[in-house]
């Protein structure tokens, strides 16, 4: 029997038992069939560690991707690990983004519901006109019965004029238009007037402009906008000095307002960015071009938004595996997310620039997005504007069980568009 | 849908002429699958030290290349690939036979064990002075982890051929570490005295 071959047969596992038994048998008392089983085995070992393997060092890796016109891999896309959201399990993930969905779903709900509440806003546009600037004055009719020209609440009419008044008259000039002759509305006797049908004033489109010269001007136009009421001028031009008391609501074409800049409750964005990328590499050409982000928007009111943001951006890598290689790579990362955005001041600079600031936490597929971000949105018209900014991302990301981080700077152009 | 990571070795292959963005994510899956594998094959089939990288680099592209043109046409993925990495080898070995830079200080090992290094040192030395056919038998099946029936089909040798192959192979590496074999056994001896 050739023993030698046994031995192989068993130190490849294909020995059966009964042979195995024999061999055994045979070396108890073969000595130099114990020896050579032995140096098989010291053999065996030394094959199968391997003392020479070494793992593909990444200039090697570098020079295949980049020869192939390819992105580098990303630490996910060659399994060194699963990413940032291997940290945690399914469940918590979907945890962290059912209290996120919460918090942002609260958000809205709250804005909402302060619209109804409180007395420094203007209305709830779904039932007419029920509050009237920061009065309180409540005047309870349907707008279809205003903009019907039928008849409304006759105190109610009066109280909503007198606070017009307030409002306007300082800059702006009403009439009458039951007589043919100005004559001042008299806040302290409206009734002297029976100013109880929205057709009784009027204002012309042509003075529309000069609305947004005061910031009264632009309360009321707020308070006409989110009560769905709209105003016309149709005094005597001839006349050179109008008086206050003659203006009103009658219900125009919506396109005579669109000079104004008015809150819309939904808007979409896109935009691109020209960043620098952090860490900085060397031989690595971070691609700007490929980066673009939509983003649609929910406006609960004038200063507050809200929205679920989508886009795609490159990420400058620099990581260790835990094989001690270090990667040096510029993926380019799709991502989700949910941003807040706060337009700064009460009404635009020159009547069309808002400055805003927003922040932005989202997901790519290896591990979260924040984004802060600041700049200016430019009305072109009532429902496109441009936007111009600055921005900074940060990716964090897991390579073999540590956290690093890639971030970005730089500036964003945009375009904005409101319905 | 399927992700990319369950795609078979084939279908990785076969994804080489889809759309240039999946084709990216099939090779990039392929590489991470087999990258380390071809790395080693190439440093213990050559003994090369320097130019391990440009040859790396030229089979990996040249395997894509080959994959694009062959799809559908592939039916053992790995040996396909061993194949491709094989001839250009052989081909690199030949042009270059003039060179004597080869093995020279080329196994720089990560292992803390000088004993262990010094003995796989001598191996893939023997390994190397072996003809093309049984260097392929003996790297792939002890660096590489294939079966003998995985190298008998890639190939295309009976079992039995390839099974003797390696013994004699295991043989004749035995007799020549035989001195180092029983140095190490003096010293294991007086340690454990």
């Amino acid at each position: 029997m050739d023993y030698s071959k046994l031995i192989n047969e068993y130190l490849e596992g294909e020995l059966e038992i009964a042979e195995e038994q024999r061999l055994f048998s045979e070396m108890a008392y073969n000595d130099a069939l114990r020896e050579e089983f032995t140096d098989e085995v010291k053999l065996s070992n030394i094959l199968a560690a391997d003392a020479t393997y070494e793992t593909t060092p990444v200039e090697a890796t570098d020079g295949v991707f980049t020869q192939l016109g390819f992105s580098i891999p990303t630490a996910a896309g060659r399994g060194a690990a699963s990413g940032f959201w291997s940290k945690f399990s399914k469940t918590s993930v979907i945890a962290i983004l059912l209290l996120f969905g919460t918090a942002v779903t609260s958000g809205i709900l709250y804005f909402n519901g302060t619209l109804f509440n409180s007395d420094e806003k203007l209305t709830d546009n779904s039932n007419g006109i029920n509050a009237v600037a920061n009065t309180g004055i409540a005047i309870n009719e349907d707008v279809n019965q205003i903009n019907g020209n039928s008849l409304i609440n006759a105190e109610g009419m009066n109280s909503f004029f007198n606070n017009l008044y307030d409002i306007v008259s300082s800059s702006f000039k009403v009439k009458d238009e039951r007589n043919s002759t100005n004559s001042e509305f008299n806040r302290n006797n409206p009734n002297l007037y029976g100013l109880n049908k929205s057709s009784d004033l009027s204002i012309d489109s042509s003075e529309l402009p000069n609305l947004n010269k005061s910031k009264n001007s632009k309360s009321f136009m707020k308070m006409l906008n989110q009560s769905q009421m709209h105003i016309m001028y149709s005094g005597n031009f001839a006349v050179p000095q109008m008086v206050p008391g003659d203006f009103v609501i009658i219900p125009v074409a919506s396109d005579m307002m669109s000079n104004y800049p008015v809150n819309k409750k939904y808007s979409v964005q896109t935009k691109g960015a020209l960043n620098s990328y952090y860490p900085n590499l060397d031989n690595i050409n971070v691609d700007n071009m490929g980066s673009f982000e939509i983003a649609f928007w929910y406006n609960p009111n004038q200063n507050n938004s809200f929205g679920l943001t989508f886009g795609r951006s490159s990420f400058a890598q620099q990581f260790n595996t835990a094989e001690g290689i270090q990667y040096y790579q510029a993926p380019e990362l799709f991502w989700l997310g949910a941003s807040y955005k706060r337009l700064i001041l009460e009404e635009e600079l020159f009547g069309f620039i808002m400055p805003y600031s927003s922040v932005m936490a989202g997901a790519s597929s290896i591990g979260p997005v924040l984004r802060l971000e600041s700049g200016i949105e430019i009305s072109v018209s009532g429902n496109f504007g441009i936007v111009l900014g600055a921005e900074g991302n940060s990716l964090l990301y897991n390579v073999d069980g540590k956290i690093y981080n890639s971030n970005n700077i730089g500036f964003i152009y945009g375009f904005k568009y409101n319905f | 849908m399927k992700k990319i990571s369950e795609y078979t070795d084939i279908e990785l292959i076969d994804s080489f002429s889809a759309k240039p963005k999946i084709a990216e994510s099939a090779f990039a899956e392929f590489y991470s699958r087999y990258s380390d594998m071809l790395w080693n094959y190439i440093r213990k089939f050559t003994g090369l030290n320097e130019d391990v990288q440009d040859l790396f680099q030229e089979i990996m592209i040249n395997f894509f290349e080959g994959g694009k043109k062959k799809k559908g046409k592939i039916t053992n993925a790995k040996s396909f690939f061993f194949m491709v990495a094989k001839n250009r080898c052989i081909n690199f070995l030949r042009d270059h036979r003039d060179f004597s830079d080869f093995a020279e200080g080329v196994y720089k090992n990560k292992s803390s064990d000088y004993a262990d290094k010094h003995l796989t040192e001598l191996i893939l030395a023997e390994i190397q002075q072996m003809n093309y056919d049984d260097r392929d038998y003996l790297i792939l099946k002890f660096y590489q982890d294939w079966s003998i029936r995985e190298i008998a089909d890639y190939h295309e040798k009976d079992e039995q051929f390839i099974r003797n192959k390696i013994w004699r192979a295991r043989k004749k590496l035995i007799k020549k570490l035989k001195p180092y074999l029983n140095e190490l056994k003096k010293i294991n001896k007086i340690v454990l005295e």
